[in-house]
């Protein structure tokens, strides 16, 4: 085996990782702050490529699905919450769980009415598709260099909105106190609301993100949730930078797994996260009795 | 008689502050001491350092001769020394007799899958027995939630007592009681205190001066004063920081 | 006004409520015993009859560990599908015995609880749900993978019609009515046990740890321990259902151990109403019966069940026999 076939699976694990660091993005915010775990946030994800599905063939645009895709979902995620999950507030933590457990087998089964339930090919626009060649060995495809370099884009903008701006001050400090914020008089309805529309926009942009390079099909949401949610224990629940490095984590061994032992490939991630449970239990980054 | 429980050096510190700083505590067996200081002196942790929930930064605590530093809450329960909180913390669905029927029966069985529950009279009538002794037998099939503020806090004695404890922890058991619920709850603690070591947080002077054998004052986490609650009632320190210079 | 009202509506038909709902819950075994056993002569076919007690199992078993000890798992596709899968394998390899077959099927439910149990029992809350959704997704993995065992994806074939051995003689179970009654000998076998489980000492620790965990480690009670072992009777549970799932349909399919099955049989308790014997057998019921008209009118019936789940969660979360439960309370507290 050689070193280019190792570095390229390395560089198709970076990119599926990058996937897997908006879903787990959009999952922790939301769980951060509302300590709500969104079981539709795998349906909104594949709203977000069939909405991109949908766009292209009308508009033939792909710029135009990769701005309407999070767009839909995160108004989406808006209606949801202030219609379905901002009810259960200050009922059972599980609620909202069940709740979109429920939503998710509904927006499934009307994609499939819509959709029909077979594959849906959807193509990198043309500028993207040609591979990038690197020293005259590696030949990466274009189109996952500009997912990596845009997903990292869109973290550097979430950090910059959490981090240096008015309103990510004080979801930041939701996440730690809730209470408190709202003494200061500061409206955590509207908060909440917010935040659950960015983290259903984040999931509606990795559907998009994903379409050209992962089957569109209206169960592609269910395997990936269930790996986001690994992702999250791994990098610790309700933790941005941990779903960052876990994200990345397990698309690396993920892919190198599918190049050395293929039929491992979809079992290894389990096996990390039971070991990484073992020796840390609140995950990487996570605190320990957050929400227990 | 002996020296029942000791803490040596015994310190917590939560980040930057220390709730716990230094406190040489002892109480002798058969003694009803109280502890009392400002909110904030560190009393509840301090409670909560003896039964185990949280663990010291440093210090000791010895029980009955023995370490019992850093064990979980579950074996110090076992060991003899039980809580009864503050915040009412009883089994809101349970019966008032299972509530303290399933707290004796942690002394005696707690893998057993077959035989009946009620089969095991001498749970029963021990929890019978408490029920009678806190005032509560004619309420014994009443779901616990819907009993009363002060009956509530009665109960959360009584799981405390059924599970026979040497040693017993009473976090302000009068709180948001009327005048004659606490009446009644200071004759409990009089009666219970006949056959059992009491460690006593109380903001009521009138109940702590009135139970106490020995009072000992904590500030801001360290211990400020110890003695008879007529040397603490003189005590010009305390009166200071706590009583406000105002004569009890 | 509107009292009077509710006065009037809860009349004369609701002292028979009372009636009925006061003997479900005081002799829940007897009443479904005596239930199920009519219960296939008055259903459309006898398979609907099977399928309702044996995922009413199921849902007996998931409900020890959501209704009774209050933990919500995720992955109880993983004890019901290895219950299947050990049913098949030991049919198939092992020994064509029934009882055999059924004991191993248990027994592997509960060990594989004990092993998963032993990974996820110490988080509690939404933490749990997850760990228990992403182990039995690595079991349904394994499964998929390990082809020569289970089938892989074309699941486990041609499991063995094996007639049912009893003490000098055997009867053949191919006819519907006798192996519905073989299942019903399980349930009612599983629902007295668990009864008696229930009101032993052990029970009573179950009730105050899902009351009040900190509460019950106060009074010196281990209550990790004591979760673990209901995960434990839980999967034991699940997985002989698993077993006569697998002996009814001759076959295992590799989305019995999917988490779509986990969902279901959350659904189905969540339907039914926690915490009761009754509540998961109307929960399988009513599931099952929509499952069966609906999937007859459309293909997209997963959107009916999908809303009624929203709708239960929203507005109903006591589940049926809960709300029935609540509505003969309250008529029962005004009289009183």
């Amino acid at each position: 085996m050689d070193l280019s076939v190792i570095v390229m699976q390395l560089f198709t694990g970076l990119s599926l990782g990058m996937l897997y660091v908006l879903l787990a993005l959009g999952l922790s915010i939301i769980f951060g702050l509302l300590t709500v775990v969104n079981f539709a946030h795998g349906a909104m994800y594949m709203w977000g490529a069939f909405i991109g599905v949908f766009t292209v063939t009308w508009t033939g645009s792909f710029w135009l699905a990769l701005i309407m895709a999070p767009l839909g979902v995160g108004m989406y995620g808006l209606i949801v919450e202030r219609w379905l999950i901002r009810p259960l507030y200050g009922r059972d933590i599980n609620y909202p769980l069940l709740l979109t457990f429920g939503l998710q087998l509904i927006m499934i089964e009307v994609t499939r009415i819509f959709f029909g339930t077979s594959d849906h090919p959807f193509n990198a626009p043309d500028i993207l598709s040609m591979p990038l060649e690197v020293m005259g060995i590696f030949y990466f495809p274009a189109y996952r260099v500009f997912l990596i370099i845009f997903t990292g884009v869109i973290c550097a903008v979430l950090w910059y909105f959490l981090e240096r701006t008015n309103l990510g001050l004080v979801i930041r400090a939701g996440t730690r106190d809730p209470l408190m914020v709202r003494a200061l008089g500061i409206d955590m309805n509207r908060i909440w609301w917010l935040v659950f529309g960015i983290g259903s926009a984040l999931a509606g942009l990795a559907g998009i993100l994903a379409a050209p390079i992962r089957s569109v099909y209206p169960e592609m949401g269910v395997a990936m949730l269930v790996e986001c949610f690994v992702v999250t224990v791994i990098g610790g629940m309700g933790s941005l930078p941990g779903a960052i490095v876990a994200g990345i984590l397990l698309g690396l061994v993920s892919s190198l797994t599918t190049l050395i032992y293929p039929q491992m490939a979809d079992i290894v991630i389990f096996l990390v996260m039971a070991v990484v449970l073992l020796v840390r239990p609140s995950g990487l980054f996570g605190k320990a009795g957050l929400l227990e | 008689m002996s020296e029942m429980l000791k803490t040596s050096g015994l310190t917590k510190n939560f980040g930057g502050l220390t709730a716990v700083n230094n406190v040489n505590f002892s109480i002798e067996e058969g003694d009803l001491q109280s502890i009392i200081g400002p909110n904030g002196a560190g009393k509840s942790t301090f409670f909560k350092l003896i039964s185990g929930e949280i663990k010291p930064s440093s210090g000791q605590i010895v029980f009955n001769g023995n370490d019992i530093t850093g064990l979980a809450q579950t074996q110090v329960s076992h060991r003899g020394i039980a809580v009864a909180y503050q915040i009412t913390n009883i089994f809101p669905l349970l019966t008032v007799l299972e509530n303290v029927r399933v707290a004796a029966q942690s002394r005696k069985t707690t893998f057993n899958f077959w035989s009946k529950a009620e089969s095991h009279h001498e749970i029963t009538d021990q929890a019978l027995a408490i029920l009678e002794e806190i005032g509560l037998v004619e309420f014994k099939e009443d779901i616990a939630g819907n009993l009363s503020h002060g009956d509530q806090k009665r109960l959360e004695i009584g799981i405390a007592l059924a599970t026979q404890p040497e040693l017993l922890l009473l976090d302000e058991p009068t709180a948001g009681l009327s005048p004659t619920e606490t009446r009644y709850t200071i004759e409990l603690i009089k009666k219970i205190s006949d056959h059992l070591t009491i460690i006593l947080v109380e903001h009521k002077m009138t109940v702590v001066m009135e139970v106490s054998d020995k009072i000992t004052v904590l500030h801001y986490g360290s211990l400020l004063a110890q003695g008879s609650p007529d040397d603490i009632r003189n005590n010009e320190e305390v009166r200071r920081v706590y009583l406000g210079g105002v004569k009890v | 006004m509107q009292t009077q009202q509710a006065e009037v509506g809860a009349g004369a038909p609701g002292g028979a409520w009372d009636r009925v709902v006061d003997l479900v819950s005081r002799y829940p075994v007897t009443v479904i015993t005596i239930f199920f056993i009519i219960f296939p002569f008055v259903v459309p076919y006898k398979a609907l009859a099977t399928q309702i007690i044996i995922w009413g199992l199921f849902a007996l078993g998931y409900n020890v560990c959501l209704g009774y000890t209050g933990m919500l798992s995720f992955g109880h596709a993983a004890y019901f599908g290895v219950g299947a899968y050990t049913l098949g394998i030991v049919l198939i390899r092992l020994w064509e015995n029934l009882w055999f077959g059924l004991a191993c099927a248990t027994f592997m439910g509960a060990f594989t609880a004990l092993i998963l149990g032993f990974m996820c029992i110490k988080r509690k809350g939404i933490y749990f749900a997850l760990l228990t959704l992403a182990f039995a997704q690595l079991l349904y993995f394994l499964a998929f993978q390990w082809v020569d065992l289970t089938g892989g994806d074309n699941g486990l074939r041609h499991i063995p019609a094996v007639p049912l051995p009893l003490p000098g003689f055997t009867v053949d179970i191919q006819d519907p009515l006798r192996f519905y009654f073989l299942v019903l000998f399980f349930v009612v076998l599983a629902l007295m046990l668990l009864q008696r489980v229930l009101q032993s000492p052990f029970g009573r620790v179950l009730e105050a740890v899902r009351e009040n965990d900190p509460r019950a480690r106060s009074c010196g009670y281990e209550t990790t321990n004591v979760r673990w072992m209901a995960f434990i009777i839980s999967g034991a549970i699940s997985g002989l259902a698993g077993g006569l799932y697998a002996l009814y349909l001759h076959f295992v399919g590799i989305e019995t151990l999917y988490w779509v099955t986990s969902g279901q049989i959350l659904m189905i308790t969540l339907l039914g109403g926690m915490g009761s014997f009754i509540g998961p057998f109307i929960g399988a019921g009513v599931f099952l019966f929509l499952e069966d008209v609906l999937s007859a009118i459309t293909d997209n019936w997963m959107i009916f069940l999908g809303t009624i789940f929203i709708l239960c969660v929203l507005f109903f979360p006591e589940g049926i026999w809960g709300s029935v439960m609540k509505l003969v309370n309250r008529s029962a507290g005004k009289k009183g």
